[in-house]
Formats: structure tokens, C-alpha cells, sequence
């Protein structure tokens, strides 16, 4: 007769409770409305993955076979299928702050569109997180990791190659030109699958690194020597130092990293995530503060003014020079002294050497039809302005303009041609209209604000909230033809097919 | 004047150079031109957009048009909700909401228009009343009021063609280039307050003699 285990039947027993749980969750979650399509995959995924490990853990309860392990053995492999249930349940977390009416739906199918551009094949879910930071995790390669020789493995397969899950801040929803910062989280995924940030690392003066390392040590030592008598710290020097240097090539490293997706998404989404990055980060940071993970603000701007000039050729003309001038200066400003001594080292290794080669890796990183390029820009902006100007969202407008060249070079033509606004077939909309947008807000809103009713324009706010509004309606039109059209071809496909 | 068929598709699919935008008809995205400006017809057919408007049961006890914090509480009186095109809203007997129309419409200085429902709706108890006249100079999309009058629910598709549009010229000449109500500029179902202007002459003839 087999021995009972406790621990064995309990263990089951709680798993398969569990999981009958979690089945009741996910069906809630099936009514309910989300912006993302990316919803319905994770909600499939949890739900198909739930269904495999509860028949699983029912096969497995029943197994003779387990009762021939020694009670560890046993215990382990129980907890290995166990485990996947608390981690099941942890992605039910995801959909807070999903539901549609918790993000800006008409932003998310054109955002998606951008990073399906970028990286093919990926999929979205966009939520408004309660902190005021912007975030993108890919959270695929992650479970296919985990589930990978599993028995629960064949439901991965319903995952796209990569999922970001997009977190933004509610407080900022009501502006959606900041929402351009997201450019920078694709420019993780870029960097990820071009490996660009491999590339520059070895790039960065050892020497300076080591210098870095070795005035990190000395400061060190010299608070060692002020608290030693009192706290005693337990470290040698050249252990000490080892730490440091591991520690310092750690930041460098990220650092690399968070600068090459600025590069990145400036070069694939223009000045909007420029603006969008100054009037974001300069409001909820300090210039000079800095983590192990992010580089501060200072550096990353002076990267990007340096990446629009040399890799993207905005010029010293129009409206744009006016408003990166001052951030321009303040990037190449000395750091104070009073900063962190850590601030200070950072801008030494970063010469304008590394933060070309950052710039340079970035660009052969993006094929030339999607560099957005100081061209792209002015083209854009001279046929989306006037029509936001007028109060009017940019959509499927004829107008008759200057031939045009959806290339690299984009010089206009001599003739003239009948076409719609917006016209870039080779830039994504949310680009197109974020930067046009920023380039309204900076340059004329005096403008635009004389041209709403009387109440509205009066109130800065209410403007603004006006701008907000035209952008979401501009992306919402946009798509919704852009995808009325794909539809319509593809019905007409069907149809002409043998 | 009612414009024909004809003089409408002029306005809206020949581009002019050197027209500005405000000086022009525009109505856009037209998604099915052959479908919504059908030959011979003297309208344009629009859709039904993806932003509604849904009263709510709430602690406000009434409304009141001339009370001072009538916008406030209309906000508090309301859900908003997205429906995006492929999905469908449920409008159930006796129900009201507020839609839109999924196109922009701009209107120059010299047309104005008229909004009615369309018929093949309003035989299944489908009410498509909108405040019907627009002004010359509006741009936005229209609000429309729509409710189930019918004894069975009735889904509403955004998308699908919900109204239609019937343009007329202005005799004369209309002082300014811009629609005078506060409504230029809707991008969602918006409610107003329909008598701001008159609220202290009425709420004074009770008191002064």
C-alpha cells in the first residue's frame, strides 16, 4: 500500500485550487474591455498555460511512481510545477490599469504600429501605472525562459516574439506629447536585437574608466579612514577596489545602454522624443542625479544634441534652433562640483569621442527610410502645422503642395501634386504628429490658441488640453483609415483569389 | 441653397491650391467614397465614431440649466467609454447616450448643415436626434443624441453609417469666419449648457420689481 504524504497531497491540493482560481480569474478578465490587443494574447496565454500545469498536477497527484522518491526528491518535484502558479497569478497584475478607458485608446494601435514597424512581430499592452515614470518591459523572453523544458512549454507558443508591457503615468495623461518618451523604451528593443550597445562598450577609454575606479576607491578608503574607528569596515583595499571597478563597468554598462536608446529614439522618432525627454525628466529630476542604471539627465541630453546635429543635420534655422539652443548649453555645461562625485566621473568617461561612436552605432542601426531627419521634419511640420493650427486634427486632407520624395532625402520636387495630409507612407503616424504637435506647442501656440472659441483659448491650460485633444483625435482618424484600407485590400484579395 | 451631390464631391475631393483650409469644406475620413456619397443622393452619410457618452444613476438629485454649477455636474452625470471599430456598444430599450460622428466636419464661412438620422435606424426604434442645424465656421465632430425608443436592444457599431449630412449654402455675408457657439472644436460627445447667457436676466425677475 502506498505511504500517504502529506506534504505531497497538500502541495497538490493547494496547486489545484490555485489554478481553479485562477480560471475563474481570467474568465473575469473576459469581460472586460482593454485598449491593447496585446491584452487578449497574455489573457490566452494565462489562461492556456493555467489549463496545462492543473492537468499536469492532476496526472501527477495520481502517479505511483512518486512514491518511490525519498522525500526531498519528492517535495522538488511537486514544487517545480507548483511554482508556476504564483507566477500565473503575478501576470493577472498586468491587466490593472488596462481597461480602456485607463489609457489614451486612440494612442495605443498607432504606437503599436511604430513598434511592429521597428521590431516585426512584437505586440503591446499599454496601462497607466500609479508612478510617475514612463516603463517598457518585454516580459516574453522572460516566460519562454522559465517555461522552456517544462511540460507547460508548448503555450509560449502563443506569445508574440516580444511582448512590451508599457506602463505610463496616469498624472501625465492628459498630455500626450510627453507619451514620446516611449520612443526611448523601443529604442531598448532596437538595442537589444541590433546588440548596439555591445558595440560601444569597448569603445570607452579604459583608462578613464580605471581613473574613474580609482578615485571611486580613494574616496572610499578616506571615509574608511574617517568612520573606521567607529564602524569598521570589513573590506581590504584591493578587494575594495575590485568591487569598484566591477561596479563602475556595471554602470558603465547600463548607462551605455539607456544612452543608446536615446539615440536610438531620436533617430527613429525625431526632436518630439527630444522635447518630450527635457520636459519630462528635467521636472522630476535633477540635472546632475544619477543612478547605477541611468546616466544623468545632463549627459543624455548633450548626447542628443550632439546626435541631432551630426547624425540627423538639424540646422542652425527655424523654430526648432530657438528651443535647443538653451538645453544645448545646458548639456555642455561644466557639472558643479557640488554634484556627486559619481556625476562628475560620468561626464569625463562620456568624451564626445564615445558619445559619437553612441550616435554612429545608433544610425547604422536604423535603415535610412526610417531615419527621422531634419528634412522629415520640416516636411512634416509645414503639412501637418497649418492644419492643427486652423483647429482641424490632421487627417485624410487633400491639398495640392509640392511634389514630394518619402525617402531619405525628401527634397521636393518642382511640380505639384494632389495628395493627403498626412503623406510620409515610410514614418510612422504617431511620429509624424507627435512632432508636429511639439513644434505647435513651442513655436504656435499664440497662434493656435487665437483660433479657439474665445473661453478655451484664453485659459493656457484649456489650450493645452485642446492640443491634447486634436493630437488623439488626429492619431485616432488616422488609423482608423489606415486600417479601413489595409481591411478593404485584403477582403479584395480574398475575393479576386482562385 | 441645398448643395447636389455633385457640388459636394467638388468641395470635398477637388483640391484647390492657394484655398486655405479654413476657407474650405472639409469632412474626412471619408472611408467609402462610392457608399457615402452615393450618385444622385444630395447628402453624405456618416459614421458613428468610437466615443461615448453614458448617463449614469448618481447622488445628483436633478439638473439644472441655470444653475451656476451645471457643468460640474454634468461631468459627475456621465461615463465616458471607447469603442473601438469591430466592437459594439448595447443601447437598450429606453436607454440614452451621447455619440459622435467619426468624421471631421469643417465648415467654410458660406455653407452651413443639417444632421438627420438615417431612416433604416429610426424604423428599429432607433432615435438619431442631433441639435440638427451646425453653423458655418464649425469644425468638429457632431454630437449625436441617440436613444432606444424600441422594445429590444440594439447594437450600436462604431463605424457603420449612423446619419447623414445635408450641406446648404449662406445667403449673405456672415459677420467673422467662425461658428459663435462654444461647441467649435468637439473632438468627443460633448455636453453644453444650453442657457448660460440668459441665467442671471431669468433668475432676476422673481426679485426685482
Amino acid at each position: 500500500m502506498e505511504n500517504p504524504n502529506p506534504l505531497k497531497d497538500l502541495k497538490f491540493e493547494a496547486a489545484r485550487k490555485r489554478c481553479r482560481a485562477l480560471k475563474a480569474e481570467v474568465k473575469k478578465l473576459e469581460t472586460k474591455q482593454f485598449a491593447s490587443p496585446g491584452a487578449v494574447v497574455l489573457q490566452k496565454f494565462v489562461s492556456q498555460a493555467n489549463e496545462a500545469i492543473l492537468g499536469y498536477l492532476e496526472a501527477e497527484s495520481g502517479n505511483p511512481d512518486l512514491s518511490l522518491l525519498a522525500p526531498r526528491e519528492l517535495e522538488l518535484r511537486v514544487h517545480r510545477a507548483c511554482r508556476f502558479v504564483p507566477f500565473l497569478y503575478a501576470q493577472l497584475g498586468i491587466f490593472i490599469g488596462a481597461e480602456i478607458n485607463n489609457v489614451p485608446a486612440e494612442a495605443v494601435m498607432p504606437l503599436r504600429r511604430f513598434l511592429r514597424d521597428i521590431l516585426p512581430g512584437s505586440e503591446i499592452l499599454l496601462r497607466s501605472s500609479a508612478e510617475l515614470n514612463y516603463s517598457i518591459v518585454e516580459i516574453a523572453d522572460d516566460i519562454r525562459r522559465l517555461f522552456g523544458e517544462t511540460p507547460f512549454a508548448d503555450s509560449t507558443k502563443l506569445l508574440p516574439k516580444a511582448f512590451f508591457v508599457i506602463s505610463v503615468p496616469p498624472l501625465e495623461a492628459n498630455d500626450i506629447l510627453l507619451h514620446a518618451i516611449l520612443a526611448h523604451e523601443a529604442g531598448h528593443g532596437i538595442d537589444k536585437q541590433k546588440m548596439v550597445s555591445d558595440k560601444i562598450v569597448p569603445k570607452v577609454p579604459e583608462k578613464l574608466v580605471n581613473a574613474w575606479a580609482s578615485r571611486l576607491a580613494a574616496e572610499t578608503e578616506k571615509e574608511k579612514g574617517e568612520k573606521g574607528k567607529t564602524i569598521g569596515l570589513p573590506l581590504q583595499e584591493p578587494t575594495l577596489r575590485s568591487l569598484i571597478t566591477e561596479s563602475v563597468n556595471k554602470t558603465i554598462r547600463g548607462w551605455i545602454s539607456e544612452l543608446c536608446s536615446d539615440a536610438l529614439a531620436l533617430i527613429t522618432f525625431g526632436p518630439a522624443y527630444f522635447f518630450g525627454f527635457v520636459n519630462f525628466f528635467s521636472t522630476i529630476s535633477t540635472l546632475d542625479g544619477s543612478s547605477g542604471s541611468h546616466p544623468p539627465p545632463r549627459l543624455r541630453i548633450r548626447l542628443m544634441c550632439q546626435c541631432m546635429r551630426e547624425k540627423l543635420g538639424y540646422q542652425d534655422d527655424g523654430v526648432v534652433e530657438g528651443f535647443l539652443k538653451p538645453w544645448e548649453d545646458i548639456g555642455k555645461e561644466a557639472v558643479s562640483p557640488a554634484t556627486t562625485l559619481e556625476a562628475r566621473l560620468a561626464l569625463e568617461v562620456f568624451t564626445p569621442g564615445v558619445l559619437s561612436a553612441i550616435s554612429d552605432s545608433s544610425a547604422s542601426a536604423v535603415p535610412e527610410t526610417m531615419r527621422y531627419t531634419y528634412m522629415r521634419f520640416v516636411q512634416q511640420v509645414n503639412d501637418i502645422v497649418p492644419l492643427l493650427v486652423e483647429n482641424i486634427p490632421a487627417i485624410d486632407v487633400l491639398t495640392t503642395m509640392p511634389a514630394r520624395v518619402d525617402g531619405p532625402e525628401e527634397k521636393p520636387k518642382e511640380s505639384s501634386e494632389v495628395r493627403s495630409i498626412p503623406y510620409s507612407p515610410n514614418c510612422p503616424a504617431i511620429a509624424q504628429i507627435l512632432n508636429a504637435g511639439w513644434f505647435l506647442r513651442l513655436a504656435r501656440f499664440d497662434k493656435f490658441r487665437a483660433n479657439l472659441p474665445k473661453s478655451v483659448g484664453e485659459d493656457v491650460r484649456a489650450s493645452e488640453r485642446q492640443l491634447h485633444n486634436l493630437i488623439l483625435k488626429s492619431l485616432e482618424l488616422i488609423e482608423v483609415k489606415r486600417r479601413w484600407d489595409e481591411i478593404k485590400e485584403k477582403l479584395q484579395e480574398r475575393k479576386n483569389a482562385p | 441653397m441645398l448643395l447636389s451631390g455633385r457640388a459636394l464631391r467638388n468641395l470635398l475631393l477637388e483640391a484647390k491650391p492657394g484655398i486655405e483650409f479654413r476657407e474650405r469644406l472639409i469632412i474626412s475620413p471619408i472611408l467609402d467614397q462610392e457608399n457615402q456619397m452615393a450618385e444622385g443622393s444630395s447628402s453624405i452619410d456618416v459614421r458613428l465614431g468610437q466615443k461615448f457618452q453614458i448617463p449614469k444613476r448618481t447622488k445628483i438629485s436633478y439638473l439644472d440649466h441655470l444653475e451656476e454649477k451645471h457643468s460640474e455636474k454634468i461631468e459627475q452625470y456621465k461615463d465616458e467609454d471607447f469603442v473601438p471599430i469591430g466592437d459594439h456598444f448595447v443601447l437598450h430599450p429606453r436607454q440614452f447616450v451621447l455619440g459622435e460622428t467619426l468624421e471631421w466636419i469643417h465648415l467654410p464661412h458660406n455653407l452651413s448643415a443639417y444632421v438627420i438620422g438615417r431612416s433604416s435606424w429610426g424604423r428599429d426604434g432607433l432615435v438619431i436626434a442631433t441639435a440638427t442645424g451646425v453653423h458655418p465656421g464649425y469644425s468638429g465632430i457632431l454630437t449625436l443624441e441617440i436613444s432606444n425608443i424600441g422594445e429590444i436592444p440594439v447594437y450600436l457599431w462604431p463605424g457603420v453609417t449612423i446619419a447623414q449630412l445635408f450641406i446648404h449654402r449662406v445667403e449673405g455675408t456672415m459677420e467673422g469666419d467662425k461658428d459663435p457657439s462654444g461647441h467649435r472644436g468637439s473632438t468627443g460627445p460633448r455636453s453644453a449648457n444650453a442657457a448660460s447667457k440668459d441665467r442671471d436676466i431669468i433668475m432676476a425677475f422673481k426679485n426685482i420689481d
